[in-house]
């Protein structure tokens, strides 16, 4: 049972929640949709989690590794069979990042999306999925030790990420 | 981009940061000596010439000793209220994700060191009303939290835990990782205080976090 993540904001996963009073019963707010904007091409990136989570954070520390300073990390985690249960197409697509091999392995892209099946993700996030945080001072010791073991490449990094690190 | 003072307004609507809340006769428009813009520039003096307002230099000659003490002690404050603003709007809603901000954290550290202490009041202020868009408040109390200023790190703890109390849990959010970043040990009383009474149950438990992970480094 392995899963897919996606980088997300805890935040906008709340509800119902008294501070949306103005959401009608049974709605789904728009904000979650921001985590789950896909490309031009209908495609939205996912990293595959093992079964055992045992990459999960080799996963957050490539992710974030891309960014151009250290934060706090929110990502969703869903069941893939869950996701392929909608008939939805996942697609093996190695991209280019600080930890090619991590890509190689596990970088996939959910492919031929349509509002309907965004709505779903949406909505099978919720259900059956969670939203979790890493602190940022987790993060910087995620992305420290990926440079250590030789598996973030620092020459992918952008200098101001390094500079936040140092 | 827009800002909230971009453009002209009518006579009816009056930009406080320009009028300042002064009675109609004492209105000024401080025009920069290093404006950031020729269109603000131009909105600036079109507006002045719009409310028949007089120039600074003509009314301090005219001005009784009490209005130009006043005008001197507000306008620092709006000058930090005008940057604060500009920093929170520096950025598309849609550039406002988690290790993306670094103009809203560069700005932050030039007000403060240009201002001090009269932007973080105007920021905590902006942030408990969530007068601005509570993600960026949330960016922009992450970097408060996270500046190299030693000098200023108490009034940054009280800022960040004032922050706690605000009416978005966006922006509770931020001042919480504003907290982490500052790494202080002795927000922790206020810390817990926010977890008994937060109402929302994710934001609740993200708190619960840092206040574990502060007190892991006490």
């Amino acid at each position: 049972m392995a899963f897919l993540l996606r980088g997300a904001n805890r935040r906008r996963w709340e509800w119902p929640s008294a501070e949306l009073p103005w959401l009608p019963a049974g709605e789904i707010p728009a904000a979650p949709f921001g985590d789950v904007s896909p490309s031009t091409d209908s495609a939205l990136s996912v990293w595959l989690v093992e079964d055992d989570q045992s990459n999960l954070e080799r996963v957050v520390g490539v992710v974030a590794a891309g960014r151009r300073h250290v934060d706090k990390f929110d990502y969703a985690l869903v069941e893939e069979s869950a996701i392929r249960g909608l008939g939805i197409e996942i697609q093996r697509s190695p991209e280019a990042c600080p930890d090619e091999e991590a890509s190689r392995r596990w970088h996939h892209n959910v492919i031929r999306l349509t509002a309907t099946n965004l709505n779903a993700i949406v909505q099978l996030i919720r259900s059956e999925g969670r939203v979790e945080r890493v602190l940022k001072p987790r993060v910087e010791a995620i992305i420290r030790n990926g440079m250590d073991s030789g598996q973030i490449n620092p020459a992918r990094l952008q200098k101001s990420l390094l500079d936040s690190l140092s | 981009m827009t800002t909230p003072y971009a453009s002209a307004p009518s006579h009816s609507s009056v930009d406080p940061l320009v009028s300042g809340g002064l009675p109609e006769e004492h209105q000024i428009v401080v025009v920069h000596s290093e404006p950031r813009s020729i269109p603000k520039l131009s909105a600036s003096l079109l507006l002045a010439f719009h409310l028949g307002v007089r120039s600074s230099f003509e009314s301090a000659l005219s001005a009784p000793v009490s209005f130009i003490e006043n005008v001197s002690s507000i306008t620092p404050e709006l000058n930090a209220k005008r940057a604060l603003l500009d920093v929170l709007h520096c950025l598309p809603t849609e550039a406002l994700q988690d290790g993306m901000t670094l103009e809203i954290g560069v700005g932050i550290a030039k007000n403060l060191r240009e201002f001090g202490t009269p932007f973080l009041d105007n920021l905590v202020s902006i942030a408990l009303t969530c007068d601005a868009p509570a993600e960026a408040l949330s960016h922009a109390l992450r970097w408060t939290g996270r500046l190299r200023d030693p000098d200023s790190i108490h009034e940054r703890a009280l800022i960040l835990t004032r922050a706690l109390e605000a009416n978005s849990a966006v922006v509770r959010d931020g001042a919480s990782l504003g907290l982490v970043e500052l790494g202080a040990a002795a927000v922790l009383p206020s810390l817990r205080a926010a977890v008994e009474r937060e109402q929302n149950v994710t934001l609740r438990h993200d708190l619960q976090q840092v206040v574990e992970y502060l007190e892991s480094k006490s």
